[in-house]
């Protein structure tokens, strides 16, 4: 493992491509996630198609450096205007906004930099140590009906995230796994929702869709907010938190870690999840919680802590079992696709150097992290000077030109605009595009394994349920469900008595 | 409170919509599947049945919310003069929607060399860039950049055209470029 990790390592520094192309991802993933209008998911969404000239290894280790980056890069926007540059970084906004508001913007950055990079780094680290582990215990204990349960699981947990409530997030994760259904059924290859369309036989292009979700909905909604002239620029205070602030803050980053990494394993949700769900413990442990959602530092350090956690833990069912553990994840399966590869258990044995330069780099991409967040947070303020009238063009330019690179298919671009404007009405009015991504994406994967279980167990749910990781993830995921539903449907009736009176 | 209670009803209605019309297509494919039982049309229907309950559900406690809510009383006077502001704003939103899809249209019959500058500079226009240097100047980057990228390192197939004058113009830059 040490001498594996060790020549990727070399690797990654002597190949003068591939260290390109590490620097690459590495600083366009934080200026992505920094810039207001665009973050990691609009920069994945771009280049995906043009992966395809680069070497799977060094495609792979793109995004997994963009990842670690740009899901710090995303905290920035969340903290300076509110705006969060991914789903996963909103939690970090409802009190790293505050700060800012409060002139402590300095500080609320240099945290999140920090814990970050810590969370980041760990995580990287412990997922070197358990992917070969889970990998091989995979291959003997997941089949079919675990595969359908842990996306049932993760799916469950994803509706109650990144939506203005719960109601709208389940009716989103419902929508991708509609559209999902589009093309042929994974049985009986019986044509569905196609109209005819030799186009949609193959099922709706997922990356034109990932492209119109992310990149053209985003340029809608920020150029909806420049017209109204809602935009405001916020002003940057470059203090750092004290060593005594965050030493008093370790309790928090070791629990956030731990959140992090065990939410970011699970399927279709990776570091939104662990956000939100460190958020609440932090919340939940703290001695004075109304404090929080005011300018709380604790807030932004459980936040970002997790979601960086949860980077390398979302890497592991992605190689090891080839389930996207988030959005961006899920655009890594594409990039599987356009090389002709499956990532699953045999992948460390077909592919072993992609495994391990994808592990160097998120090594060294968390510790550069520590670096270049300083640096970024010194000479952001001039990147965000760039008015976004400016990127918007150049935004939809790249966007059209990706997809119709894809398949030199002008359908492409035309459902990249669909999906676009769908995304504007539906961010609009309080859906979450990530949900309906998920959705699209596990939808296959999840009725494959469903239809498979079903022939297996000869349609028998209770033998199903005499196997433990099944029965574990389906008992907590409909638990979770249902218990999500009865506080949202108590929630409402509460808040509609307190409106009557 | 009328606008909010008309905004749910509209979103329901939608959802109905979906939901209806893609249950009636699922007729089209329930033909059998040998050594299936549940068939093609099992999973899409179960999922079309849950957007049918939640937004049902949506739009009942969100009702129930709304018609309980004691919000502030209307002033038209007032809101005459946002309103009257309003509707230009909302005229550019809707140009920043249509621009993107002219563009798209125009694509396959006036090329892509010749169409994207002039849709950079329209839309940078549309966003609010007013100085005529800064127009040319942010035109003239980004169309260089996404040339040299697109053009010169990927030979990226970019759309030439098939409308008779464009189709020569463009396959003439694009042998300027290369």
């Amino acid at each position: 493992m040490f001498w594996d990790f060790l020549s990727s390592s070399v690797h990654l520094f002597t190949d003068p491509t591939t260290f390109a192309i590490f620097i690459f991802g590495l600083l366009a993933g934080m200026m992505f996630g920094a810039i207001p209008g665009v973050n990691m998911l609009t920069l994945g969404a771009v280049i995906l198609p043009f992966t395809a000239y680069l070497s799977a290894s060094d495609a792979i280790m793109l995004f997994s450096v963009i990842y670690c980056s740009g899901v710090f890069g995303g905290a920035i926007t969340a903290i300076l205007f509110n705006i969060p540059g991914a789903p996963e970084n909103a939690p970090t906004a409802l009190d790293g906004y505050p700060m800012t508001q409060r002139g402590q913007a300095g500080k609320a950055v240099g945290a999140a930099v920090l814990c970050s990079s810590l969370g980041g780094l760990a995580s990287a680290l412990l997922m070197i140590a358990a992917t070969p582990m889970i990998a091989s215990w995979a291959v003997r204990s997941f089949g079919p009906p675990e595969v359908f349960s842990l996306i049932f699981f993760g799916l469950t947990v994803a509706a109650s995230v990144g939506a203005s409530n719960l109601w709208k997030g389940l009716l989103s994760v419902l929508t991708g796994l509609l559209l999902a259904t589009v093309g042929s059924d994974p049985a009986g290859a019986l044509d569905r929702f196609s109209f005819g369309s030799y186009y949609l036989l193959a099922g709706i292009a997922f990356i034109p869709m990932v492209l119109g979700f992310f990149a053209i909905s985003e340029v809608f909604v920020q150029g909806e907010k420049m017209v109204m002239g809602t935009r405001v620029a916020p002003k940057v205070n470059l203090d750092f938190p004290s060593f005594r602030e965050l030493w008093g803050l370790k309790v928090a980053v070791l629990r956030s870690m731990m959140i992090g990494f065990f939410a970011g394993i699970l399927p279709g949700i990776g570091a939104v999840l662990a956000a939100f769900m460190s958020y609440n413990e932090a919340v939940r442990w703290s001695k004075q919680p109304e404090k929080f959602g005011k300018g709380e530092m604790e807030g932004v350090v459980s936040s970002e802590t997790a979601n960086n956690s949860a980077t390398g833990a979302a890497m592991i069912p992605l190689l090891a079992l080839g389930l996207p553990g988030g959005a961006l994840t899920a655009m890594m399966l594409g990039v599987f696709q356009i090389h002709g590869m499956e990532p699953g258990p045999l992948i460390f044995v077909t592919s072993k150097e992609l495994v391990w330069t994808t592990f160097a780099a998120m090594v060294f991409a968390n510790i550069s992290i520590f670096g270049l967040g300083w640096l970024q947070t010194k000479t952001v303020v001039h990147l965000l000077r760039i008015p976004f009238r400016y990127l918007a063009p150049a935004i939809l330019l790249l966007a059209t030109i990706g997809a119709f690179a894809l398949r030199n298919l002008l359908v492409d671009v035309w459902v990249m605009f669909a999906a676009g404007i769908g995304g504007y009405y539906l961010r609009r009015s309080g859906y979450s595009v990530s949900g309906i991504v998920l959705g699209l994406v596990l939808g296959d994967l999840g009725e494959a394994a469903f239809a498979k279980t079903m022939q297996l167990t000869n349609y028998s749910l209770t033998t199903l349920m005499h196997r433990p990781i099944c029965a574990f993830l389906l008992t907590i995921g409909a638990f979770t469900l249902a218990w999500n539903i009865y506080s949202g449907v108590k929630k409402s009736m509460i808040q509609a008595e307190t409106g009557a009176k | 409170m009328g606008q909010e209670k008309r905004r749910l009803g509209l979103e329901v209605c939608v959802w109905l919509a979906i939901g209806v019309s893609a249950y009636a297509m699922t007729f089209q494919f329930d033909d059998p599947i040998q050594g299936y039982r549940f068939g093609a049309t099992a999973w899409p229907r179960a999922i079309i049945l849950g957007i049918l309950a939640v937004a049902i559900l949506q739009f009942a406690l969100a009702m129930r919310k709304a018609t309980a809510a004691r919000g502030p009383s209307t002033d038209k006077a007032a809101q005459s003069q946002p309103q009257a502001l309003e509707t230009k704003a909302v005229l550019k939103v809707v140009l920043a929607f249509v621009l993107p899809l002219l563009y798209l249209w125009l694509l396959p019959r006036t090329g892509f060399y010749l169409t994207t500058p002039m849709f950079l500079f329209t839309y940078l226009f549309l966003l609010g860039e007013r100085r005529w240097s800064r127009l040319i100047q942010v035109t003239a980057i980004i169309y260089t950049i996404m040339i040299i990228v697109f053009t010169t390192v990927f030979f990226v197939p970019l759309p030439v055209g098939y409308w008779p004058f464009f189709y020569d113009i463009n396959n003439w830059l694009l042998q300027v470029y290369r």
